[in-house]
Formats: C-alpha cells, structure tokens, sequence
C-alpha cells in the first residue's frame, strides 16, 4: 500500500478547512449549538464525533465491497448506532458527569450528518487508510468549529474556559452568550470569519 | 446465492455483530455505572452536611459519619459528629415539569427547620427551572420552617414561604408539591428512623 | 391541564428548535420560501407525532420489561426509518398529489435530529402515552411555527445588501437568533395556580 504523501495531505485539509463541514457545508449544525456552552463539552463532543467517525469510516471502507446496494443505508446506520452507543456508555460510566450535563445530544451524534455523509460518500469508495484520513480531516474540521464558539460563549458568559478563570471577579456575565441566542450568532460569526477568509461565494456552494 | 438471500444474510449478521458488541460493551460499562450513582447520591449528601471528604475515601467518610435507614419513601440519612445528631436528610424523588426531580433535603435535629436543600438530578428547561440547581435558589430554603408546609411562591414573606424562580412556575409549583408530600409521608413514619 | 401546558410550553417556551437546537439543518436549508417551511413543519410534525405514537409502546412494553435500555437508540432509529419508508409509501400509493407536493421532504426527515430528538427526550421525561403525543404534537408545531417565522424574514430579506460571507446559512442563523430571543420572551407567561 504506497500513500502518496501529498494525497493524504490533500484529503486532511479537505476535510479540516476547504470543506470544513461546519462552515462551508453546514452539516453537523445541531451539536454545534447545543453543546457549545461550555469548552468542557465541546472537547467532549468532538472527542465522540472522531472517535465514532474514525471507526465507521474504516469499517464502512472495510466492507464497501461486500455490501449489497440495497442495504448499505440500513448497515451504515446500525454501525454508526453501535459506536454511538459504545462512546455513551463510556462516558456514562468514567465521566458521569459530563454525561449528565450533554444528555440526549451524545445519542443524536447518531443522526450527525457529517458521520453519515463521509460514510456514503467516501469511505464507501475508497480504501480504509484514506478513509481513517478523511474522517480525521472531517471531525478536526468539526472539532475546530466546536471549539472556537465554546471558547467564545464560555468566556462571555461566565468569563472562564475549561473553567480556568480568565478575567477579574468584577466581571460581569454576559448571560445570552450561554442560552440560544448566543449561541446562533457566534457561530454565525464563525461561519462569517471562515467563509470570509476561503472568499466562499454563495453562488460557489453546491 | 441470489442478491435477496445475501441481503438477508448480511442484515442479519450485521444484526447479531451489533448485538454482541452492545452487550459485551453494556455489560462491561454496568458495575461503574451502577456505582456513579451512588457516589453522586453520597457527594450531594456531603456537600448538603457541609462534610469535606477525599476524593478517594468516599465510601470511609460515608460511613463514618452518616448513618442510614430505608423507609418506604426513600432512605433517611442522620449525620452524627461526636455521637450528637447534627442533621437528617430525606431523599425525595417525585414528577417536576417536565421531568422526574431527585433531591435531598436536610432537616436540623429538632424536626421544624430545615437545613438545607439539594438537587441531585432533574430535566427542567436550562436557563429556565433548571436555576433549581443554583446555590442563589437554594439556600433561600436555609433556616425555614416546613410545617405545615412549605410554600414556593411570588412574594415570600413568611417564615415556611420560599421565592419562586421568575419565569419557571409551573417547576417551582412542582418542586413544592414533591417536598410537601414526600415530607408528609416520612413524617407519618416517624416511629420507624427518629430514634434508631 | 398539564396537557395543555405542556403543548404550549413545547411550542414557545421550550421550542424544539430554538431552545433545543433540533432540527436545525432542514430549519435552515428549508425555509427559503414560506410554502416550502410550511410544508416541511407539516411533515416534521406527522412524522414526530406518529413516530412517538409507536415508540412509546416499544419502549414500555418490549425495552423496559427487559430492562434493554441500551437498545434504545438503534431501536429508535431503526423504528424511525422504516416509519418514513412507509410513510411515504402510503402517501404515494393513496394520496399520490400530497406526494408529488411533499413526497421529498419525507427522506430528508430520516436523518432529521428532531425526530430522534424528540423520542429520546420523551423516553428521558419518562412521559405517560399522551403526554408524549402531546408533546411531539407540540413540538412539531413549534418547529413549524419558527420555521415559518424564518421563512417570512427570509423573505424581507432577499434584496438586502447582506455581506457575501454571510449569505444563506450565516444571516440564517442570525435571524435565528433575534427569533430565539423573541420567543424568549414567552417565559414568564405560563402563570396559573
């Protein structure tokens, strides 16, 4: 198996920056705003977007030549399910907390469109390393947006990140930040930061 | 073999695959998940005496220094410093707006004030009645009476009255109701944890 | 009484989409034009109430007796897929211009996070069966009523100098948010004895 550097390079920053899944394709939205209150669940909820991606993507690639058409969605579906399920159980078992606190979100990475959407559209045709690639490229694309909006929303609304403090105690909380308001006009501002820098027209997108 | 055959063999293995690994991964999860709950029961508890306790010592403290007694209601746990009773907790478990509420509260020796309140799990709307959880709301129930019962409403004067959450009635309404009752059905048991 | 609380509170106050963030990719792909959202939240909203009509009932009487709680989500989103397959096969053979009108916004559905959204937070509140129609009802409700909402501002905007990074899903979510914080407002308004 000969991997051309310049291939797999190609295929990362695809998926981390040029089709950055939340920015420019807007998939994954759901989570982005739910769980980016605070930069401990971000962390948290990207952890489990790559660790479910990653495996799918693979297993998916793994067994893209077996697999009858007919039932690729059904079988997609279950894998993505029983990883989802394994990443929940986990965090309800070693990090009760946090797992209280994300709720059903964890269960809905199920339904997460970018999981979903690398498994049909690459991992099906291409081979397991190059998908285990993608699907790294993908959810660090994810990650970064989940990121930059919990960094920004926790530090405004209660002026710490990953509950360091980071101003003086007469900081006064800037309360929207953390309730949906907030939360839908930071990742605009993301979405607007990234899509100004890539020069994305709206005419570009598909 | 033809492709309707294939596509029910692989179903169906793909099928039984997931259920193995459920299983393997549910069954090995279990013990420490079992155990969470337990732990957050006794953390809450702690921090409800105001009991300082080593992250690893947790079951030591415990049970040095809380006793407990299982009713029919829910368990009741005195808290004895030096063989003198210092607070009673009650666990009180009941339907909140939107979800079931679980919360502890602690009652002082002498069976009319209460110490203090603790929510260990509920479902309320965020920003909204989960401020439940807040200690801003729930040291307000430091130091009133509950009996005849306890009241969480708008202007709070009296002595077993409670500021409600504006903007979260109907989870105030319910988080009385479960207090109210749930106290009133340890109360009529008295005989069986008051002098053990 | 509850249950009118609850229908109301799951459209305004706890909307499905602007509290909860469910729902969002089709709230914001769908609602170019007001009749298209219309006809999404439609869908949405028989899909969701019809799905927790049947989950309910495989959850109380085939997961919980064996104690299979863990199942749950493959079992739901399995029950989900084969509910909109069916769904749209019976609204094509029987209904066959409702299809035509609608048909496409059914696959879209599957994959929809609000309808698994809203089963696991039924299964979560631990709701009796009506509770839970009453509550996917409402919440469909809700998301139809936001995604009307969006749709009509949408609509104000199309000739407006918006900035070309901000076109589509950036000003989207930024409607998005005034729209929250209006309904935001409906808070204190839920004040019986």
């Amino acid at each position: 198996m000969n991997l051309d550097r310049k291939t797999a390079h190609r295929i990362f920053i695809d998926g981390v920056w040029i089709n950055n899944p939340i920015a420019i394709t807007g998939l994954g939205l759901c989570s982005a705003l739910a769980v980016t209150g605070r930069v401990k669940y971000a962390l948290t909820m990207s952890a489990g977007v790559m660790f479910v991606n990653l495996l799918s993507s693979v297993a998916v690639s793994v067994i893209r030549k077996k697999i009858e058409p007919r039932v690729r969605m059904a079988v997609y579906t279950l894998i993505i399910a029983v990883l989802v399920i394994c990443f929940d159980r986990f965090l309800k078992a070693f990090y009760p907390l946090i797992s209280g606190e994300l709720g059903p979100y964890v269960g809905l990475i199920i339904t997460n469109c970018v999981i979903f959407g690398r498994a049909e559209v690459f991992a099906s045709k291409n081979s397991p390393l190059l998908s285990a690639i993608d699907a790294l490229g993908h959810s660090t694309g994810y990650a970064m947006a989940l990121i930059f909006v919990s960094v920004v929303r926790e530090l405004f609304a209660s002026g710490t990140i990953f509950g360091y403090n980071m101003f003086s105690p007469a900081f006064k909380p800037w309360v929207v930040m953390e309730m949906s308001p907030g939360a839908f006009l930071v990742l605009a501002v993301y979405i607007w930061i990234v899509r100004f820098i890539q020069n994305v027209t709206e005419r570009k997108q598909a | 073999m033809t492709a309707e055959k294939r596509i029910f063999y692989q179903l169906v293995s793909a099928g039984f695959l997931c259920a193995v690994i459920i299983k393997f991964v549910v069954v090995f999860t279990e013990p420490y998940i079992a155990k969470n709950a337990d732990i957050a029961e006794k953390k809450a508890l702690f921090s409800l005496f105001g009991l300082n306790y080593p992250d690893n010592r947790i079951d030591e403290v415990f049970s040095k220094y809380i006793k407990v007694i299982r009713t029919e209601t829910g368990s009741v746990y005195k808290y004895y410093t030096d063989n003198t009773l210092r607070s009673i907790a009650l666990r009180i478990d009941g339907m909140g707006f939107w979800g079931e509420i679980s919360a502890l509260i602690a009652l002082k020796p002498d069976l009319k004030t209460i110490d203090g309140l603790t929510i260990i799990s509920h479902n309320e709307t965020p920003g909204l009645g989960a401020k439940i959880t807040e200690p801003e709301f729930l040291s307000k129930f430091h130091n009133k009476k509950f009996l005849p019962e306890i009241k969480i409403k708008k202007e709070a004067l009296a002595d077993n009255e409670i500021d409600a959450i504006t903007g979260a009635t109907q989870t105030s309404n319910a988080l009385e109701k479960i207090i109210n009752d749930d106290i009133r059905e340890y109360l009529a048991q008295k005989e069986k944890w008051i002098s053990q | 009484m509850k249950l009118w609380i609850i229908f109301f509170a799951s459209i305004l106050t706890n909307n499905i989409v602007l509290t909860y963030f469910l729902g969002i990719c089709p709230f914001l792909a769908m609602t170019a034009q007001i009749s298209t959202a219309a006809g999404m939240g439609f869908a949405v909203t028989f899909v969701m109430t019809m799905t927790c009509a049947i989950i309910w009932p495989i959850n109380h009487f085939l997961l919980a007796p064996f104690n299979a709680q863990y199942l749950q989500l493959i079992v739901y989103i399995l029950v989900i897929a084969v509910l909109v397959q069916v769904v749209e096969l019976v609204i094509d053979r029987y209904y066959p211009i409702l299809y035509a009108r609608m048909g496409v916004f059914l696959s879209l559905i599957t994959v929809n996070c609000a309808i698994l959204g809203v089963a696991l937070f039924m299964t979560l509140r631990n709701y009796g069966y009506i509770e839970s129609i009453v509550f996917s009802t409402g919440s469909g409700i809700g998301w139809m009523i936001a995604a009307i909402a969006m749709a009509g501002a949408r609509a104000k905007l199309r000739f407006s100098n918006i900035p070309e990074p901000l076109k589509g899903m950036g000003i989207s979510l930024v409607i998005a948010a005034i729209l929250s914080m209006g309904f935001m407002g409906f808070a204190g308004w839920i004040n019986l004895r």
